[in-house]
């Protein structure tokens, strides 16, 4: 019979369920979280940012609005074009930038470090008028030998806001949100 | 520190809405369809207020731009559960859209009916989708807002300003609707500053604030001439 009973069921069902419960809360810990680690952004060409900058480039090459503008920008086909057309290296990464333009296609760099839509943030602001080193927000990708899998710190609006109040940064409410 | 306020000249004013039309396109306002827009649910940060004068058979319709007046003592701000809403130092009342939670105070509060509430999911329909201003954010549905004066305007006038090593001279920042306006109907600028055009317009005579006696303080003066009583004049 399987109706419904109000009596409790026996202490070894009782200890199967509650191990259940344990056992799918474990299971799912485990999965979830490899499953956040394994969301480390995969970038189209494993671009080498060491190298690049060792060439003698600088940031404003590639990331054209730095000091102009709100956003750095991430740089377009055409801007690894101008060195690559023509093989540099044995490297297959560097064949993927050819045969991007040869298939007429864009480089899909995937964005790390973003701040939500109702918040702005402005590059010229922090790097031209601040002085502020990239990176201090950024870390240091002059190292970075392959893309970084994360962003180098999370701008929580605590984050914000601290080195704001100690350096004479806006902490009015709509400073920063938009 | 600045006052930032705004004087309309209602003589010069034709009512042509150009300051309506800027407005939604500067600051991402999206559309309703017409039915709900009938029955109050439009989005439009500044619209034109129709005041009738006289009486009949010398009626006249006056239409009046009414934005936010920013008021120095914003009566939205003090029923607001949840401190989603605020005045800054500059006197400019901002909204903050992550911390409303929607519960529509402040539209009733606002004597003026310059608070409006998202109902829908914005949308922007055919091209209007591709013209949205990436320097403000688009509200989602369940928020209010309102009027910002254009602050995205004044951070970007300000970058500019202090890269250029130049203090923020009068002109640099102007909203949308200031900007637009074709009569020059629409002077913004300091209060603050009594050589500012707009503070001068302030202390002209034929300068009111509506509904003034109920301590609202607005930043934003209507001008007109003497026999109209500041919004009233029907009612008398
Ligand atoms: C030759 C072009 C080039 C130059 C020069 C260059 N970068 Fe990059 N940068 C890229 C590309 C491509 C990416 C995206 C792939 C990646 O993350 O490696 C990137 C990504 C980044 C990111 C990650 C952005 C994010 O989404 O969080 C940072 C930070 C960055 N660069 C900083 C710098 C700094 C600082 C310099 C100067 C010291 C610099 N870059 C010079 C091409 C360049
Ligand atoms: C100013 C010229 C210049 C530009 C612009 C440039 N590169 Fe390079 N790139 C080089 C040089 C030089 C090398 C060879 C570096 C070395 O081997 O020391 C190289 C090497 C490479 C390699 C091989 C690296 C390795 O690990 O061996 C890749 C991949 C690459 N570049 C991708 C890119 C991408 C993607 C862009 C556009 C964002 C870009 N490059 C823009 C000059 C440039
Ligand atoms: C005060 C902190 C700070 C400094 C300094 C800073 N950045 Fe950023 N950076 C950010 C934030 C925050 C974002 C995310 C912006 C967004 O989502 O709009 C970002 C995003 C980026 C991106 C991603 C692409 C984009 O356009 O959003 C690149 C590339 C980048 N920064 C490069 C640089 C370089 C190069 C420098 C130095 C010249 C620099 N940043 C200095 C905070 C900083
Ligand atoms: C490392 C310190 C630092 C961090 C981190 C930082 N800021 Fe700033 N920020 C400053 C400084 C310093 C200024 C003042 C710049 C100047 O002199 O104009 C400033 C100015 C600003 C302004 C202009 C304020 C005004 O009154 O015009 C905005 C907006 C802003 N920051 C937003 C942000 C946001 C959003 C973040 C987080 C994503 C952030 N900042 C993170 C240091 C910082
Ligand atoms: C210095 C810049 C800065 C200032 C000043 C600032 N914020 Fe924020 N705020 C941020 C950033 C950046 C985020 C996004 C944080 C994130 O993504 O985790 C944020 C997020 C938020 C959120 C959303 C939190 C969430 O969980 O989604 C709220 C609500 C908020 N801010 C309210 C305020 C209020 C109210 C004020 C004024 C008292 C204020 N902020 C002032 C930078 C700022």
């Amino acid at each position: 019979m399987a109706d419904w009973s109000p009596m409790p069921p026996p202490l070894a069902a009782r200890w199967t369920i509650g191990g259940g419960f344990v056992l799918c809360f474990l299971v799912g810990a485990v999965v979830f979280s490899a499953a956040g680690r394994n969301h480390a952004a995969s970038q189209p060409i494993a671009f080498n940012h060491a190298k690049h900058l060792a060439n003698g480039m600088s940031c404003t090459d590639c990331h054209t609005g730095v000091e102009t503008q709100a956003r750095a920008t991430l740089p377009a086909l055409e801007t690894c074009m101008n060195c690559h057309a023509t093989a540099l290296t044995a490297s297959a990464e560097e064949r993927k930038v050819r045969d991007l333009a040869a298939a007429g296609k864009e480089l899909a760099w995937v964005r790390l470090t973003q701040v939500p839509a109702h918040v702005f943030f402005s590059h010229r602001r922090h790097v031209v008028l601040a002085k502020i080193a990239c990176a201090i927000c950024h870390g240091p990708m002059e190292k970075a030998t392959a893309p970084p899998a994360r962003p180098f710190r999370e701008f929580t609006m605590d984050a914000c806001t601290q080195c704001h109040e100690n350096n004479r940064g806006g902490t009015e409410c709509n400073d920063c949100h938009r | 520190m600045a006052r930032w306020g705004m004087a309309i000249d209602l003589a010069k004013c034709s009512a042509c809405q150009a300051c309506v039309v800027a407005c939604q396109s500067e600051n991402n306002i999206p559309c309703v369809p017409p039915e709900e827009a009938r029955s109050g649910r439009i989005l439009s940060w500044i619209s034109l207020l129709p005041e009738l004068e006289g009486e009949y058979p010398r009626l006249s319709m006056r239409l009046v731009p009414l934005p936010c007046l920013h008021c120095d003592n914003p009566p939205c701000i003090l029923v607001c559960p949840v401190k989603a809403t605020g005045i800054n130092a500059e006197g400019t009342v901002h909204q903050i859209y992550p911390r409303c939670i929607g519960c529509r105070y402040c539209t009733t509060g606002c004597p003026y009916t310059r608070r409006m509430f998202n109902w829908y999911k914005p949308e922007f329909p055919g091209d209007l989708a591709l013209a949205l201003n990436p320097d403000v954010s688009v509200r989602p549905k369940g928020v209010v807002e309102k009027c910002t004066l254009c602050h995205h305007r004044l951070m970007q006038a300000r970058e500019e300003a202090k890269a250029a090593k130049r203090p923020l001279a009068e002109g640099d920042y102007l909203p949308a609707c200031a900007e637009v306006c074709p009569s020059g109907a629409i002077t913004f600028g300091d209060l603050d500053d009594p050589a500012s055009a707009v503070a001068q317009l302030a202390r002209n005579p034929r300068a009111f604030r509506l509904l003034e006696d109920l301590g609202t303080k607005p930043k934003v003066f209507h001008l007109a001439e003497g026999e109209w009583s500041g919004g009233r004049g029907n009612q008398t």
